[in-house]
């Protein structure tokens, strides 16, 4: 890749392998995935239930426990450092203003036994240097503008008390509240109807276009990752498998993993009595076999496949697919 | 044939409510304790063999719906009956047979699950208590409910705490098949899923409802895949059904402005990055005074909308919404 096309990369991930130790075994998380974002751009991240995502967004924040993960090799540079190899209390600093991330479950983030307002406006305290009645402020208004009803009143709340569509939202209240400069948010709009999800999005979008924050989104809605992202990683059995632009990876998917997913939504404008899932079951990632990972479920495969090395190879400019014929893709 | 079926479940006039513990500004400003109201006045009926999706607003409810038919919330006001007969009824094995016809699969599938158990334990546990299949048998059926869910048998010996989100989800709905449930309550059960698995736990759900005439309340934001599952929609707002019909009556001829809000943010699967426009926040408040819980956010509301609660619409048999100008 020529340096020219790294300018203004902000987070630039390269050949991540991340294991954890379970019994019988080894799992492979992830297995040599790179990939970049820039400044104000918003990559989907997609994929397989169980492929990775979630993993390799803690992974990039250090938020692995480990044991029993490991990360086995790779780099993670933001703004050109290392993350993988600055100390903890570093870190700690970069987790709280530079970096944000919003968690698959809420309760990861929230503490039970805390009014809510109060955390969602803990960075404000501490690495703003806020007041408590500055903070308290700025919380009910993010509150209000997360469309939560009552929001002076319910500051005082406790996690039980609300929704988990409304835990969802004060999360990303909590992130957004320092002004991030990356945010990591996995499925943050999963329990939101459309209308207030909209909303969360435009706010995100705000901050994208104000403070330029790059965003990592990943999501199981393709309608979402379709309207809100400009580029889109797909993931399958910890491997990136096809990375272009939004409208190329959708529009003309080159991996028959996303082809796969492309048809088997149920969708709007028509009525099917029957959905199309991908047949077959993932492979076993404490077993990784060599060749596509995706042989046993593959519609295209052919011999080459059962052994010959996969990797993600451009198949158009900055659209690439880990296909071995993706030009039979269709 | 032409017999109408009785309603497997029958929630009348029901209301929910949690006590807001009074913190220091209510105490300060002398507020006088209050309540959540997070269900009010729900009415809902559900055929054997149906599926009604139940959607809305994000806190308006659902599941605070869902735990009362379940029995995990008390009710305030109003009835639920199962099969005609109060859910606290003293006859002796209801309770019993409640909570094996009954099931819920939860929204949040981690504080659901014991984290000291792995999945094979739980399943089995559930297994052995209802005495669903014999002692000698319960192996092979957690291997076939692993199965059935799209789990891979090696996450049988895994703990919670090492599963991705979906994963978890499919635990739970595992463990709420393992009975053999009548009534299923889904709260929001596809939502971590992909695409792919997602179709193939839909298809499970429908060849279970062929196969044993299985029940099912659907609470899901996803509008596509509600518009699947459905054969009737009920729409929730700040705690009330604000409209029920067929799918055909709410994705074709919805009648209530929220609902027509909810069809038209729904994203296309096309690829275009959208403009998106914040709306200035709204302060939106709880006590609505009367007036029709959705007149802050409504394009149409009128001074009308403001002072009087809108009153339940019939627009056809099937089809109710509570606006003052439904029905034109
Ligand atoms: N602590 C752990 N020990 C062992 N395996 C783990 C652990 N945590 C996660 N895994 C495994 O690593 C894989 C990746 O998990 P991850 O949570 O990243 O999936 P995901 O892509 O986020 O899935 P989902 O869409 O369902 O949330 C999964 O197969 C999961 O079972
Ligand atoms: N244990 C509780 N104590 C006090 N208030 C509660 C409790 N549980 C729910 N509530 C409140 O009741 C209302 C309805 O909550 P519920 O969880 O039923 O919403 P929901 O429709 O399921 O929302 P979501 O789509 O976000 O999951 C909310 O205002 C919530 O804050
Ligand atoms: S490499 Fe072969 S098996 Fe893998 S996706 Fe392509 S055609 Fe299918
Ligand atoms: S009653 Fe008035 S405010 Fe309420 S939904 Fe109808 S038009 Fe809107
Ligand atoms: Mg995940
Ligand atoms: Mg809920």
């Amino acid at each position: 890749m020529s340096p020219a096309a790294d300018a203004g990369a902000l987070l630039r991930v390269e050949a991540l392998e991340i294991a954890f130790r379970v019994r019988g075994g080894d799992v492979l998380a992830t297995r040599g995935v790179s990939f970049e974002v820039r400044q104000g751009e918003t990559l989907g991240l997609v994929g397989e239930s169980g492929s990775g995502k979630s993993v390799l967004c803690r992974a990039l924040l250090r938020l692995l426990p480990s044991p029993p993960a490991q990360i086995r090799g790779g780099r993670v540079l933001f703004d050109g450092v290392d993350l993988l190899a600055l100390p903890e209390a570093r870190m700690r600093e970069i987790r709280g203003t530079d970096i944000a991330m919003v968690f698959q479950n809420p309760m990861t983030s929230l503490s039970p036994v805390w009014p809510i307002g109060d955390q969602v406006t803990e960075g404000l305290r501490i690495h703003r240097g806020l007041s408590k009645s500055a903070a308290r402020d700025r919380g009910v208004e993010l509150l209000r503008a997360i469309g939560i009803p009552d929001a002076a009143r319910r500051y005082d709340d406790h996690p039980s008390q609300w929704s988990g569509g409304m835990l969802q939202r004060a999360v990303i209240a909590m992130a957004m509240a320092c002004g991030p400069r990356l945010l990591l948010a996995d499925e943050p709009t999963t329990a939101l109807d459309v209308t207030i999800q909209e909303q969360i999005l435009a706010l995100l979008a705000d901050l994208q276009a104000k403070n330029g924050m790059a965003m990592v989104l990943v999501s199981h809605d393709i309608g979402v990752v379709a309207e809100t992202c400009d580029r889109i990683a797909v993931m399958y059995a910890g491997t990136l498998v096809e990375t272009g632009p939004a409208a190329e990876v959708l529009g003309n998917p080159r991996h028959p993993y996303t082809l796969g997913l492309m048809r088997s939504s149920p969708r709007m404008d028509e009525h099917a009595t029957r959905l199309q899932p991908i047949p077959g079951q993932p492979p076993d990632l404490a077993r990784p076999a060599p060749g596509c990972p995706f042989v046993e479920r593959c519609t295209f495969a052919r011999d080459a496949c059962r052994h010959e090395s996969v990797r993600l190879r451009e198949v158009a400019p900055g659209h690439a697919s880990a296909c071995l014929f993706p030009e039979s893709v269709v | 044939m032409a017999v109408a079926a009785a309603p497997l479940l029958t929630v009348r006039d029901v209301h929910v409510r949690f006590a807001k513990p009074r913190g220091l500004v209510d105490l300060l400003l002398r507020r006088p304790p209050s309540a959540v109201r997070a269900v009010e006045g729900a009415n809902l009926a559900l055929l054997p063999g149906e599926t009604l999706g139940l959607v809305g607003e994000s806190g308006s409810g659902k599941t605070t719906l869902g735990r009362a038919i379940l029995g995990i919330h008390p009710v305030a006001e109003g009835d639920i009956l199962y099969r005609g007969r109060a859910m606290g009824d003293p006859m002796p094995d209801w309770q019993q047979r409640l909570r094996r016809e009954v099931q819920m699969v939860f929204q949040d599938p981690y504080s659901s699950l014991n984290p000291r158990m792995t999945i094979a334990q739980t399943l089995a546990e559930v297994l052995r208590f209802h005495r669903v299949v014999p002692t000698d048998g319960v192996d092979d059926e957690v291997k076939r409910l692993l199965d059935v869910v799209g789990l891979p048998q090696a996450m049988a010996t895994r703990y919670p705490r090492a599963m991705s989100g979906g994963q978890r989800q499919r635990v739970g709905l595992a463990r709420a098949l393992a009975v053999r449930p009548s009534l299923l309550v889904l709260d929001e059960p596809v939502a971590a899923l992909d695409v792919s698995i997602q179709a193939q736990i839909l298809n499970l759900l429908s060849d279970l409802r062929e196969a044993l005439g299985l029940s099912m309340l659907f609470v899901a934001h996803d509008l596509s895949v509600v518009r699947h599952v459905s054969d009737r929609v009920a729409v929730m707002y700040r705690g009330r059904l604000v409209e029920q019909g067929t799918r055909d009556e709410i994705f074709t001829a919805p009648a209530h402005p929220y609902t027509r809000m909810l069809l038209t943010a729904v994203p296309q699967l096309v690829a275009r990055k959208r403009a998106r426009v914040v709306q200035p926040a709204t302060e939106m408040t709880e006590a609505t005074a009367g007036g029709c819980p959705f007149a802050p956010r409504c394009p149409q509301a009128v001074d009308r909308c403001r002072a009087v609660a809108p009153a339940e619409v019939r627009l056809s048999p099937t089809h109710i919404a509570a606006c003052h100008f439904a029905g034109g």
